[in-house]
């Protein structure tokens, strides 16, 4: 880490911590602590609820999972808005009226105090396992970024969070979670630019989608109705406005949220607008996920993104046979590499059959990368049970860890404006390789490495582990040292 | 639109239904375009 990192980091900490004690100073009750004194107005509402649902394992697992299983996973927020609308009408008014505290309290007044005290004990055993996986992920990104024993992480984290939720109350919570939820945001827009921005030169920011498009990563909608398949259409709309309503209707980390609302209309609103802007916000992440996706079909990905695991798989006693698949794997993102290039070329030229054949061996290359992977997870797993699982995790946290934004986001900026006007499918730059013209893919044995311009920025370039550090051997001329941290 | 009198709710959420459909349309349309 550089100088500047550890002052942003050290910076953001405190002020979040300072900042919530601050704006907590003035309880002086339990309607204070606990309500903010109920009266907050729509904007932080939405904002905080959003946050609330937004942890930090959002930002690190959505985009992980545009990257593995593509955008399908939006459709489980649509049913979302019509949760919110049902709620509004519903639940609020009753909520606002008997002024209570806990959506339990309601439930006492409605049934007797059994089932208040059964409904408050599952929501804080629930609440508590959940808080143990949200205090993880922060943690993660420290303990990733600095090399910090992730035991120490959490707890370092979790102290801070306390510090402020504590003496605070909601209010504090609710004031620095707008904030942090405008940072995450800020930091997804800016992996978005340095993704799109380290692409080759040639690529077009459409081209990038079509590739995208055609590796199955941007299936944002499917209306196939089948029960076997996770994330469809109508599971999205009737399940997932089933979930949304138990949890934005009866989760106090929720209604906590909309109970701090000056009135009714406050707390209406403040529901509304989560329904409103949530589904965006959530295609915007998987969208960044994707584009991280392409930016590794042109950038030798890791055979597996956590660092740590991957370091201490090498010192195993499975170190050979994870180095035998990282070879592997290594070969397999050569031929893919060469596949994307003869997809783009002939998308270029218009040959409707070029790109089916190209499409075709790409999935193929695709889904054999796929079985490496998984093949991977073995050693892995062997070393540390379960950390395979969590890899997905790792995806965006190794591009912004190996990556460091264009110095300005003028040339990001203008990196868009370019592939904006570039919208129609432009004439070839460069002459096509020689395997691109060549409607009938070879052999995968035969294949060579397609000539892959140099990213625009050059400090994507070299990758700190070993797959990527042979991918720059194919490819000398577009690879420069990364700077250090 | 911080008083309950200047809110049009049926009118809010419709819009708020509204947008589910366009939004839906248009993550089709997504779709579709790149597939």
């Amino acid at each position: 880490m550089r100088p500047i990192d550890w002052v942003v980091l050290i910076g953001t900490l405190v002020t979040i911590v300072a900042y919530g004690t601050w704006k907590g100073r003035h309880k002086k009750d339990l309607d204070g602590y606990l309500l903010a004194g109920r009266q907050l107005k729509w904007p932080t509402i939405a904002l905080s609820i959003m946050a609330t649902q937004a942890s930090a394992i959002t930002f690190l697992s959505t985009p992980g999972q545009a990257y593995t299983d593509g955008m399908r996973f939006v459709q489980f927020y649509l049913g979302l808005p019509i949760a919110m609308v049902i709620l509004s009408i519903t639940a609020v008014p009753i909520y606002h009226r008997l002024k209570i505290f806990t959506a339990y309290e309601y439930l006492e007044t409605r049934f007797g105090l059994g089932t208040r005290t059964l409904t408050s004990l599952l929501f804080l055993i629930q609440r508590g396992l959940s808080t143990g996986i949200t205090l993880y992920a922060p943690a993660l990104i420290v303990s990733v970024i600095l090399g910090w024993n992730i035991h120490v992480t959490n707890v370092v984290v979790g102290l801070l969070v306390v510090i402020y939720t504590a003496t605070g109350g909601t209010k504090a919570v609710s004031r620095t979670q707008v904030h942090q939820l405008l940072i995450a945001l800020g930091g997804m827009a800016v992996a978005l630019i340095i993704a799109i921005h380290s692409l080759p030169q040639d690529v077009t920011l459409v081209e990038a989608f079509r590739v995208a498009g055609r590796m199955g990563r941007l299936n944002a909608i499917d209306f196939h109705f089948d029960p076997k398949t996770q994330y469809n259409f109508w599971s999205g709309l009737i399940g997932g406005a089933f979930l949304a309503l138990s949890y934005f209707g009866t989760d106090q980390s929720q209604v906590q949220r909309y109970l701090t609302g000056s009135s009714i209309a406050e707390s209406r609103l403040g529901l509304l607008i989560n329904g409103m802007v949530k589904v965006p916000m959530q295609f915007f992440i998987l969208f960044v996920g994707a584009m991280v996706f392409v930016f590794y079909q042109f950038v030798a990905p890791p055979l597996f993104f956590n660092s740590i695991q991957r370091a201490k798989v090498s010192t195993s006693q499975y170190a050979a046979e994870y180095e035998q698949l990282e070879s592997q794997h290594q070969t397999q993102f050569t031929e893919k590499r060469a596949d994307v290039q003869r997809l783009l070329t002939a998308m270029r030229a218009h040959d409707d059959a070029a790109t089916a054949s190209a499409t075709t061996a790409l999935r193929e290359v695709q889904r054999r990368e796929t079985a490496t992977r998984t093949a991977a997870a073995s050693p892995i797993n062997r070393t540390q049970p379960g950390a395979a699982n969590r890899d997905p995790n790792y995806t965006i946290l190794t591009l912004g860890r190996d990556s460091t934004p264009p110095s300005g986001l003028a040339p990001a900026l203008a990196a868009l404006l370019r592939a904006a006007r570039d919208a129609p499918p432009p004439r070839p730059r460069h002459p096509p390789p020689a395997a691109a013209r060549d409607p009938s893919p070879p052999p995968a044995a035969a294949r060579s490495p397609a000539p892959v311009p140099g990213p625009r920025t050059p400090n994507t370039a070299e990758r700190p582990h070993t797959t990527a550090s042979s991918a720059s051997s194919t490819t000398p001329s577009t690879r420069t040292p990364a700077p250090s941290r | 639109m911080s008083s309950e009198s200047k809110v049009n709710w049926p009118r809010l959420y419709a819009a708020v239904l509204a947008e589910l459909a366009l939004l839906i349309v248009i993550f089709y349309a997504f779709t579709k375009a790149f597939a």
